[in-house]
């Protein structure tokens, strides 16, 4: 009975842990980057507008002067813009190399098939 | 059979969390996904396989089965069903079960919130994990087996020991451990981040400061349930004797805090990236030392309850986890470099490196006292402890003005403030710490450090509430009730006001520390039935004592009347308790509190006449200790409230627009 238990119980997260191997899962796993560059723009966006909206609010509260206030605004707008562009290169990046990716595939299929029918 | 089971489950544990290390490390390393996920739910398996064990340790107590070793040292026939759970990690073999159940617990949860977030760290963040619960439970399977078997069962057991039988006792040491291992998994976020490559940027961070903050509201409940406990039930009239195991649980809880700050600075600026990870090795290290030393680690102790020869293991695990995150790090120093610099000293950004500074230096400082009489020991073949007055002296001005960063801290802008902005800022705190100076010398209070630690935890109060209220006043006049302002100013920023809060908990603690410290009053007074006294207003009139014998103890208890002012208050009746068994005496105070001051009775011994030897506290503001526990919970809590985060908004801006 003891042994039969033992087996069971041991059954169970041999079970758990094989299931992954068997069916192969996983196979997005690691596609997202948590480092990736755009990632990492979004976490400076983000920090941009949070410095942003903590100086409105030490400005409404008073812990700080219009000037500084000005100042860090600067900064802060800076770094946005910054932020935005990079995202705007960066989509224009990954769009070139979709452009380039779906025009390679484009002329490997036209190679394996080669000249079409009626083509002279 | 029950209990048998329980055992094989351990060993199923044990190689289960194993396979864990191997897998998960194996998966991050070589990208195979399929790996890297079966290391995951291979650690969701083990709370489920340690509550078996953990039910079979339970069962053999509750139908005291003293075939196990550890049950028939740990309870006997005369303990109360209810102080089973206590029983559960009174002993060193329980207490390791334990601490792997809470840590399995907590990194099951862990690997949930950072797989989808995460993805390329969780592989080497549940490998770090693993590694930790595999040493734990290599150390129960081997060599500390709760479940172990006597070759003669004993007729009875022999009883839990007398000082854990408290209402506290359910709830700090299981709250004291899960604090000291939690520590583990921002530890674990933060070296998996650095060896999957990732830890250059800051993804890591959110996550690691979520973990940090709940491992340090566990850390900060664990000491004050700790003070409680020593308050209550060690009968010496104080909270807190810098003793080495509630020195082994502050020390983490120091860098623990320099960290949930510092981190901040890396999520605003991409800051302190090596800092922080340098933070989280010393917190996790510290975290260690604490199990180390209450583990049969060579430093007196008067927690002995949980002390074995394997404290020497723990060291060296210390030693190679130490060694093996600074590998990492060095390893990964060049990707740690920070994205931003230090604009300037007078910034929030400054601020929090001289916090951290100074939260390190007063954990070295404790660090040193904690492992001084080893030391000396070692030169002087004299085993010299360090008391009290040490870390009152060196300790003391360091914390002092960690009190005055955290007052003025948050009033310092990010990036840089001018001086203009500061004097602007800080008006009404430092008039309010003005006056509220000039008020504790006019009462009286001739203590320079007392009145300076007052003057300061005004300030900080004043910059607190003058914030609160200039905020709410903001929002006002934009046509919000006044309930509703105040509640959006919070909302608004929940991080920061939560940090208020727990904020002025810390003031609350740091008032009762001071009343206590600087202003209680003690008395040892020998009193005949009948004979009455009175000190600091209150009179006592004490009437008798009476013994009682229990099969396993005797108990005398005194009877007083407690009168202030001439008004009758209540029959208060301290009590002191002989454990034949253990030979352990143990003293029940009896304790009258209010928010003001709390009149505090033991009794020191009894002469045969029915006369006794009394000791008498009177000691101010101790409330307000136990009042700030909650309300640093609350803010903790509050704190780690989502934020709406803000979305990217794409704008395509004309042709020859200029950014600025």
């Amino acid at each position: 009975m003891l042994v039969l238990i033992a087996i069971l119980l041991a059954l169970i997260p041999a079970a758990v842990v094989l299931h992954p191997l068997v069916r192969r899962l996983g196979a997005d796993e690691f596609l997202i980057d948590e480092s990736s560059v755009s990632a990492e723009l979004t976490r400076r966006w983000e920090s941009a507008l949070a410095g942003l909206k903590a100086a409105e609010l030490e400005l409404s509260i008073g812990n700080l002067t219009p000037e500084d206030y000005e100042w860090l605004k600067g900064r802060y707008t800076t770094e946005a813009a910054q932020v935005m562009k990079a995202m705007e290169l960066e989509e224009q990046d990954e769009q070139d190399l979709l452009d380039r990716i779906t025009a390679e595939v484009a002329a490997a299929r036209a190679r394996a098939l080669g000249p079409t029918a009626g083509d002279d | 059979m029950i209990v048998d089971i329980g055992y094989i489950a351990l060993v199923i544990a044990f190689v289960v969390s194993a396979y864990t290390v191997v897998a998960s490390f194996g998966g991050g390393l070589r990208h195979v996904p399929e790996l890297a996920i079966s290391g995951r739910h291979a650690l969701y398996t083990l709370p489920f396989i340690l509550l078996v064990s953990i039910g079979a340790l339970m069962y053999a107590f509750v139908n005291n089965d003293f075939s196990v070793a550890y049950v028939a040292e740990n309870s006997n026939l005369a303990m109360p069903q209810i102080y089973t759970w206590v029983a559960l990690y009174a002993g060193n073999a329980g207490s390791l079960l334990f601490i792997a159940m809470v840590f399995g617990i907590m990194a099951s949860v862990a690997a949930l919130t950072i797989r989808r977030s995460l993805p390329h760290t969780t592989p080497f963040a549940i490998g770090v994990m693993a590694l930790v619960m595999t040493f734990f439970l290599g150390i129960i399977v081997f060599m500390a087996n709760p479940l172990e078997r006597l070759p003669i069962t004993p007729a009875d057991g022999a009883g839990i020991n007398p000082l854990l039988i408290h209402f506290g006792m359910f709830i700090h040491p299981p709250v004291q451990m899960a604090g000291l291992i939690s520590v583990a998994i921002p530890f674990s976020i933060a070296i998996g981040a650095m060896l999957a490559g990732r830890g250059g940027r800051d993804e890591w961070v959110d996550l690691g400061r979520i973990w940090g903050l709940i491992s340090w509201l566990i850390l900060t409940l664990g000491l004050l349930l700790g003070a409680w406990w020593a308050y209550t039930i060690l009968g010496w009239g104080g909270y807190w004797a810098w003793d080495p195991v509630e020195n082994s649980a502050l020390m983490p809880w120091l860098a623990m805090t320099a960290f949930i700050h510092s981190v901040m600075v890396q999520r605003r600026q991409g800051m302190f990236r090596m800092w922080n990870m340098v933070i989280i090795i010393i917190a996790f290290t510290l975290a260690q030392m604490g199990m180390f030393i209450n583990r049969g680690g060579p430093v007196p102790s008067v927690h002995s309850f949980a002390q074995s020869a394997m404290g020497w293991l723990f060291l060296m695990f210390m030693g190679i986890t130490l060694l093996g995150s600074l590998a990492a790090f060095f390893w990964r120093m060049d990707s740690l470099r920070s994205r931003g610099r230090l604009e300037s000293m007078l910034s929030r950004e400054a601020m929090f490196l001289l916090q951290n500074v100074l939260f390190l230096a007063v954990a070295a400082i404790t660090l040193w006292g904690t492992i001084f009489p080893l030391f000396s020991e070692v030169l002087n073949n004299n085993t010299v402890t360090v008391g009290e007055p040490f870390y009152n002296r060196i300790a003391g001005p360091v914390l002092l003005a960690i009190l005055v960063v955290m007052g003025i801290g948050p009033f310092f802008p990010w990036r840089r403030a001018t001086l203009r902005n500061l004097l602007r800022a800080l008006t009404v705190p430092i008039a309010a710490g003005a006056i509220t100076g000039i008020i504790v010398a006019a009462v009286g209070v001739r203590q320079p450090v007392a009145a300076l630690a007052i003057t300061v935890c005004a300030i900080a109060a004043a910059g607190i509430f003058n914030e609160w209220f200039r905020g709410t006043r903001s929002r006002m006049h934009k046509g919000e009730a006044v309930w509703t302002a105040f509640g959006r100013l919070l909302a608004s920023n929940r991080p920061r006001y939560g940090g208020y809060i727990v904020h002025l908990g810390i003031l609350m603690l740091a008032i009762g520390a001071i009343g206590s410290s600087f202003y209680g009053t003690q008395r040892d007074v020998s009193l005949a039935p009948g004979e009455s006294l009175t000190v600091e207003g209150y009179t006592i009139n004490y009437i008798d004592s009476e013994v009682v014998q229990f099969p396993d103890r005797e108990q005398q208890t005194a009877r007083f009347e407690l009168y202030k002012g001439g008004n009758f208050i209540r029959v208060m009746e301290p009590a002191r308790t002989f454990y034949r068994d253990f030979r352990i005496g143990a003293t029940t105070a009896a304790i009258r509190t209010t928010p003001l001051e709390d009149f505090y009775v033991i009794p020191s011994e009894f002469s045969d006449n029915g006369g006794a030897v009394f000791r008498i506290l009177v000691n101010p503001l101790v409330w307000w200790m136990w009042a700030s526990g909650p309300i640093m919970a609350l803010g903790t809590v509050f704190a780690l409230l989502p934020q709406r985060r803000p979305s990217v908004v794409s704008v395509r801006l004309p042709k020859g627009s200029v950014t600025v």
